[in-house]
């Protein structure tokens, strides 16, 4: 190392040479890209068509187990978006599924519209977070009071944390002074206005966000099964009557949980058993339906469940939980609910919308009752099975010893929001009057996405779009969410928790939803529940009281 | 002027690192500390209201805290106990020479470099009791169904970490065996000690340092950790396998009942702490 002098003469030198190598590869790099990025651009007026990827990982069963990661192509097509460059850029976080990736490519031509429009380029970017992380990415972000993103998707359920804190923007002041924003509102249908936009629910004294995406649990089956003569004969003589066959036999029919749990049982066989004429070499189970810890895997079948059996979490007007979450009625869904196991796969504790999708593509199911929303990749030769003999239907009700039938489903979806820390809330309004253009809101379907305009969504166009659209468009009516309050995450995890531990077998059902009846009651205790929440006003309607009495929310 | 600049020279030097750690982690750790005073939610925007010890009785009085605490304990307990003993075995076995021992030894150490995020998601795969690999194998050899998410779900988390973290350890303790010198093995050989003696006396003081340091870090890792859990069973089933990790990431970060979630970690903290210095007390002593 002492050896090693270099004159201050070589440093510069040196120094010299590098900086000049570095501009000009600058340059060189510099024209190439524009050269690329040139002969990249379309021409204005021409037509573009771009593609959304979404990427499934698919198990397949078999022998020798395997997972193997598959791609779902869609597309869609859209007129050029580079004619006009941005003056400004606002975000726009949403989850990051087909819903996110097809917002994005919407939006895209934003630019050209908000400068024709509102007079200002506005570009919308995507921030697209996995829907793991995307509760504790906006509410930490928000928390934070950070001005992007401008337009935020919020699950339903987070409405009232998000609205409360002050983190998102009450339209009402906006929507009164704007006609079209007015006509906008009464496009939707009433129970995605009730679930989808106000806080507390149902109450449009308090509008804080646009539905966006549209989304409920539907049921898939193999219609093969179903229609097979010698499958339908022995059901017959099993149970006493005729296994569902037509759309029309399960909506509007009054079909029955219990006839699902019927169906369950029949379907369910052992390897080496006959099913529609063939051999079976692996295990078939029933029915799969969401009973994972994660999430809301649980609150919402179990939703469902709970009030087809005529009950409801609590009092949503007093926050009243004993004699509502541990009633004899709840109790009795409980029991229902775990009573399936018995015909789903071995994994039925650890199933929620992918282990749903996964054992009906590897045909080993007969029924999964999962998300419109993930349903397309059931469709695809390349990642099914059972691609060309899967139809969806809505899902059935209940006749309850009241002699009552009630259907009812719980909601999913969610609405987008304004960011209140924001300086941009006018150009993110002008992205939701764009959205909801006639045109977009053709593409969004064309692309999958759940449309919430209840004028498009009863149309023949939009119902036979694609296999599930029928079934989405009838089951909009029925759909219920739990609670929306600030507190709702706590609420949530006592439910996942308590009602995971009877599934496992670990608690006694009824013992089970006295316990998170306990826990509900102490939280909305400590939350100070309604009392410290008036200044918000109170929901729209007494959900548990129409539930019990079997009437429609919307 | 030199008598200055030797003086305040490495000051100036460690000025920007000490900085660092003041404005990194003293301060959010002080900071943290008496918000655990308050009853606050960060979501919630209202102003912090003080409650002095209100959060630490709350929590210290709580049946299900303890209960996390257990559990926490048995994970920690018996994933570093079969780590140490596949680590020492595997340390053993790559201390003799063999044809391809560096490559096997690069990949038995392949999954320390794996997220454990992923190791969380690939390894519920595995043990995925429909089209799992490791239900379909156990299957095989017993011919009964075992659902190991359901039923044995300790036994999931315990296994991914040690199929994680047992090369660690092996590493710590070959390290060890190789530094042992030569001239000692060849004199126990000499003197024909026997297998015991020869690890009494030879191998285990020589390797009883790393051993002791390799147990210390993976037992203070073992009880942050969070993600392969979190994402192998979320906690469950019910709550049967939520470390404590996992409960202060749900009070703060879902929960949002900041001044709760401060005084969990510190009581964490603390205990953590408090085994440290009993462990490192023990090792001295030995």
């Amino acid at each position: 190392m002492k050896n090693m002098k270099i004159s201050r003469r070589k440093a510069l030198s040196t120094t010299a040479k590098v900086a000049t190598a570095a501009a000009i590869t600058g340059i060189v790099g510099g024209i190439a890209g524009y050269l690329a990025g040139s002969t990249g651009t379309p021409q204005a007026g021409e037509t573009v068509t771009r593609t959304v990827r979404e990427t499934i990982t698919q198990t397949v069963g078999g022998a020798g187990t395997q997972t193997v990661t598959q791609t779902v192509t869609r597309t869609i097509t859209a007129s050029t978006p580079t004619e006009v460059k941005p003056e400004l850029s606002i975000t726009f976080a949403s989850p990051e599924w087909l819903p996110g990736r097809l917002t994005g490519l919407i939006a895209k031509d934003f630019t050209t519209w908000s400068k024709a429009n509102i007079g200002k380029a506005v570009e919308v970017k995507m921030d697209l977070i996995p829907w793991d992380a995307i509760f504790d990415r906006l509410s930490t972000t928000l928390a934070a009071k950070s001005k992007e993103p401008t337009l935020l998707i919020s699950d339903s359920q987070w409405l009232g944390q998000f609205y409360t804190g002050g983190h998102i923007r009450r339209l009402n002041d906006i929507i009164e002074r704007d006609p079209e924003l007015q006509q906008l509102i009464n496009r939707f249908d009433e129970s995605l206005i009730y679930f989808y936009m106000t806080f507390p629910q149902g109450n449009k004294n308090n509008i804080v966000g646009f539905a966006h995406e549209g989304d409920v649990l539907l049921f898939a089956y193999r219609e093969d099964l179903f229609t097979h003569p010698a499958e339908r004969e022995n059901f017959k003589a099993k149970y006493g009557y005729d296994l569902p066959q037509r759309y029309e036999d399960w909506y509007p029919a009054q079909l029955d949980w219990y006839q699902i749990r019927d169906i369950a049982e029949y379907f369910t066989r052992k390897a080496g058993d006959e099913l529609a004429g063939r051999r079976l070499e692996q295990d078939f189970y029933g029915i799969a339906l969401h009973m994972s810890k994660a999430y809301d895997s649980i609150a919402c079948p179990f939703g469902t469940l709970l009030y087809v059996h005529g009950e409801y979490w609590w009092d949503p007007e007093t926050g009243q939980v004993d004699g509502y979450i541990n009633s004899p009625r709840a109790k009795q869904a409980l029991e229902f609910y775990k009573s399936l196991i018995k015909y789903s796969p071995p994994n039925a504790l650890e199933i929620w919308f992918d282990e749903a999708n996964s054992v009906m593509q590897a045909g080993r199911v007969a029924m999964i009752y999962n998300w419109a929303g993930f349903l397309p990749s059931l469709f695809d030769p390349t990642a099914s099975k059972v691609y060309n003999v899967v139809k969806v239907v809505p899902p059935p009700g209940h006749k309850g010893q009241d002699g009552i039938f009630r259907r009812y489903s719980n909601i999913g979806g969610q609405p987008m929001c304004i960011n209140a820390y924001s300086e941009h809330a006018q150009e993110a309004l002008a992205f939701i009057k764009y959205w909801f253009l006639p045109e977009n809101q053709k593409k969004w379907a064309e692309g999958g996405g759940g449309v919430c305009i209840k004028d498009i969504v009863q149309t023949n166009w939009f119902r036979t779009l694609t296999p599930y659209n029928r079934a989405y468009a009838d089951s909009i009516s029925f759909q219920v969410d739990f609670w929306n309050v600030p507190f709702f995450f706590e609420m949530l995890t006592a439910v996942q928790e308590e009602i995971h531990s009877a599934l496992a077998g670990t608690t006694d059902p009824a013992i089970a939803l006295d316990n998170l009846a306990r826990r509900h009651r102490e939280i909305v205790e400590r939350e100070k529940y309604p009392t410290a929440f008036q200044q918000y006003g109170k929901p729209a309607k007494n959900v548990a009281e129409l539930i019990r009495r079997g009437l429609p929310i919307g | 002027m030199g008598k200055n600049y030797n003086r305040f020279f490495p000051v100036v030097l460690i000025i920007p690192a000490v900085a660092l750690v003041l404005f990194l982690v003293v301060f959010p750790l002080i900071w943290a500390l008496g918000l655990s005073f308050y009853s606050y939610n960060a979501l919630r925007g209202q102003p912090p209201v003080f409650t002095g010890l209100a959060n630490y009785e709350r929590l210290l009085n709580s049946l299900d805290i303890w209960r996390r605490f257990v559990t926490t304990g048995q994970f920690v307990f018996l994933s570093v106990l079969l780590e140490f003993i596949i680590g020492f075995g595997l340390a053993f076995l790559f201390h003799s020479r063999f044809k391809g021992r560096q490559l096997a030894i690069t990949l038995v150490t392949t999954p320390l470099l794996v997220a454990p995020v992923a190791v969380g998601i690939f390894h519920r795969y595995l043990f995925d009791a429909t089209f799992g690999i490791y239900t379909y194998f156990t299957e095989m050899l017993t011919g009964f169904e075992v659902k190991f998410l359901t039923n044995y779900p300790m036994l999931a988390i315990i296994l991914m970490d040690v199929w994680q973290w047992s090369p660690f350890m092996m590493l710590f303790i070959l390290a060890g065996l190789e530094a042992i010198p030569k001239y000692m093995t060849e004199t126990a050989l000499i003197d024909k000690l026997s297998i015991t003696n020869k690890f009494r006396y030879v191998i285990w003081p020589t390797i009883k340092p790393l051993v002791a340091l390799a147990l210390l870090f993976r037992t203070m890792d073992a009880f942050r950790t969070f993600d392969t859990i979190f994402t192998l069973t979320g906690g469950g089933p019910g709550v049967s396998t939520e470390v404590l990790s996992i409960t202060i990431y749900r009070i703060a970060f879902q929960f949002f009942r900041t001044g709760e979630a401060a005084a969990l970690a510190f009581i964490f903290l603390i205990i953590i702490i408090l085994l440290t210095n009993i462990y490192l007390r023990l090792a001295r002593r030995e």
